[in-house]
């Protein structure tokens, strides 16, 4: 059995990056890691799929002619490995998984079940807080055309009191008054469930959107990016991008774990807060 | 030197930049068969101001004597040229690279590989990827988008008077009869293209071609020898490389934080560093993504390319720092009427710049 992070692949991923001088040009050394770098998720996918154009293969075979790249040694490129979330037991699992010869799994920047997962800055009325918004690629059937659309969002502030007293309800005789208590009730902001449908589903995106409209939320900016891919049967990963010297940077493998159908559903809602 | 003209000053200042950036020169050939190779400073009505090494006097050449001028940067000038004023920037590059035929026509297609005696070529094709090994013996010379070229032993008489003539061919119908029999590869899922694989090289060819243009409008920008009316034009220049005046750059502030502008703003600002002159160098490898179509019938991709930073002060380098910079490209078509006839047409344009990471 082939050790997870060995040979090859490790001495060139382990370089570290040189003390750069004043000189104007972008060195070899240099190149090198922005070869091996994880630039975009594009490249993510296009390395996890063992796509013949991708940069790190062309550069590979320039500066190591001899040295034959495999999907495994791409994939082994894709993970994380300063204080990974991942074991390396799990991703030697995972990696014979997608690889077995009889039924290879390929990663589809068109499926639906690869998320984006953005982690914002905002105020609400004045105050700075966080807001997580997810993101899908929405494709149409009838162009084949691609988007990224919001699917779900999480701006914790704004969540409802989940406070109940059993003395707060609109009793059943209300219609006779023609709800004369309906006023009251919505004045009774922390007990405001106890009104509400045992049913009721809360959409974390409306109220998000709605505070948005209002002009409660102002937009500031991104502070970070979270992929999470649920493509791959029974398996969930998720991707963050690192920035650092060195050939182990870019958008790596941060978290590895196994998921079936029903964890993943989970997960969707409680993680993502996606409103499918 | 003489400075006649803000546009006089672009120039020059471009090929400055261009010389730092690429070790290609400018090549003039003469009539007598001899060839001069170096930089071209200026060009008047009947003589071509020329440098031909980094520390050489500068001579002048009577355009009479000579034939053709080929730009490093692929751009051609052939002789006698009607004299439209003072001559600046040549702007007549091919975005494609070129085979010259025997039958004195020009052949735009995709050259993978001039190395060996065949070339291995590809094309725009209507469906799939297509490629082609052409004997070199059978073509009269390569002209590359970037600016390199083989004559394969033709004149430059003969060259000249292609491109003067600039007949084009349709790629495929010179190219057909040497389609190479290829071994498809093991299928590596390469997502769901809705453009062939050598229209996608040929666009982001394009694209890449244009970050290289920008690059060279930020130095002129940027550097405070550059006259304020002619940095002016330059930043109009560089804006026109965009999709449009809304396309947002993103830097870094020194705390962390990251800031978004448009960018005429961007660049406008560039003019305000505290350096008295700035250098700005992309490295010699990029990323570039697949193109993938979007909602309003355009293409969407980016490249990913670093970027080096020095600032001088009293010529000392007081600041450096790589930057990988994520640039969105768009290719749009658009519809123009030519003779009476409505033509789709194409470019590539630069759209959002992020930042991806920084190496002070």
């Amino acid at each position: 059995m082939r050790i997870f992070c060995a040979g090859f692949l490790l001495f060139l991923l382990l370089g570290k990056a040189q003390g750069q001088g004043l000189n104007n040009k972008i060195g070899p050394f240099q190149n090198a890691e922005f070869a091996f770098e994880v630039k975009t998720i594009d490249e993510f996918i296009e390395r996890f799929n063992n796509d013949q154009y991708t940069l790190i293969r062309q550069y590979m075979e320039e500066k190591f002619p001899k040295k034959k790249l495999t999907r495994l040694d791409l994939i082994r490129t894709l993970f994380n490995y300063e204080d990974p979330l991942w074991s390396k037991e799990d991703a030697l699992e995972f990696s014979n998984y997608v690889l077995d010869q009889k039924d290879e799994k390929f990663l589809d920047f068109y499926s639906d079940t690869w998320y984006a997962q953005a982690e914002c800055l905002v105020k609400y009325k004045g105050v700075p807080k966080k807001v997580n918004i997810t993101l899908q690629v929405f494709v149409s059937d009838r162009t084949g055309a691609a988007k990224w659309v919001i699917c779900g969002a999480r701006a914790p502030f704004l969540d409802f009191s989940n406070r109940i007293d059993s003395k707060k309800f609109l009793n059943p005789i209300s219609h006779a008054t023609d709800f004369i208590g309906l006023r009251k009730a919505m004045e009774d902001k922390v007990f405001l469930k106890n009104y509400l449908s045992e049913d009721f589903k809360e959409s974390h995106l409306n109220k998000y959107l709605a505070a948005l409209a209002s002009g409660d939320i102002v937009f500031e900016q991104i502070s970070s990016i979270t992929y999470h891919f649920l493509s791959i049967d029974n398996w969930l990963f998720t991707v963050k991008e690192y920035r650092r010297p060195g050939k182990n940077s870019g958008w790596l493998i941060q978290s590895l774990s196994k998921r079936n159908q029903s964890e993943k559903a989970d997960y969707l809602k409680n993680n993502l807060f996606c409103d499918h | 030197m003489n400075i006649k003209s803000p546009i006089s000053l672009a120039f020059l200042l471009t090929c400055a930049v261009i010389q730092q950036l690429h070790a290609q020169e400018d090549v003039v050939f003469l009539k007598n068969n001899s060839k001069k190779i170096g930089k071209v400073l200026s060009i008047s009505q009947d003589k071509v101001e020329f440098q031909p090494g980094l520390d050489a006097k500068s001579e002048k050449i009577l355009k009479s004597d000579l034939e053709l001028i080929m730009f490093e940067n692929g751009s051609y000038l052939t002789l006698p040229s009607e004299y439209k004023g003072l001559e600046g920037p040549i702007e007549n590059r091919h975005s494609e690279d070129w085979i010259l035929t025997k039958d004195e026509r020009i052949v735009e297609c995709v050259i993978e590989n001039a190395e060996s005696e065949i070339l291995k070529v590809s094309a725009m094709g209507d469906s799939g990827k297509k490629d082609f090994s052409i004997p070199k013996s059978e073509v009269q010379a390569v002209l590359f988008a970037n600016g390199k070229k083989q004559f394969l032993g033709s004149s430059p008489t003969m060259i000249s008077g292609i491109l003067r003539k600039k007949q084009l061919q349709a790629p495929l119908e010179f190219l057909e009869k040497y389609q190479a029999k290829k071994e498809e590869p093991k299928k590596a899922f390469d997502g769901r293209l809705a453009l062939d694989r050598a229209s996608q090289e040929q666009l982001q060819k394009k694209g890449l071609q244009k970050v290289d243009d920008l690059g060279k409008y930020l130095n002129l920008i940027a550097n405070k020898s550059t006259e304020a009316a002619v940095a002016s034009k330059v930043v109009d220049q560089a804006v026109a490389l965009f999709l449009s005046d809304s396309s947002i750059v993103e830097t870094k502030r020194p705390n962390g934080d990251r800031k978004q502008e448009f960018i005429r703003n961007y660049l406008t600002k560039l003019r305000l560093l505290k350096y008295s002159k700035v250098v700005i160098a992309w490295s010699d490898i990029s990323y570039v993504s697949n193109l993938r179509k979007g909602p309003d019938g355009n293409y969407y991709g980016v490249i990913s390319i670093q970027q080096k930073f020095t600032g001088f002060i009293d010529n000392k380098p007081v600041f450096a720092d790589v930057t990988t910079k994520n640039i969105e490209i768009v290719l749009k078509t658009y519809k123009k009427e030519v003779d009476g006839e409505s033509l789709e047409l194409w470019d590539v344009f630069l759209n959002n710049v992020g930042i991806s990471e920084s190496k002070s």
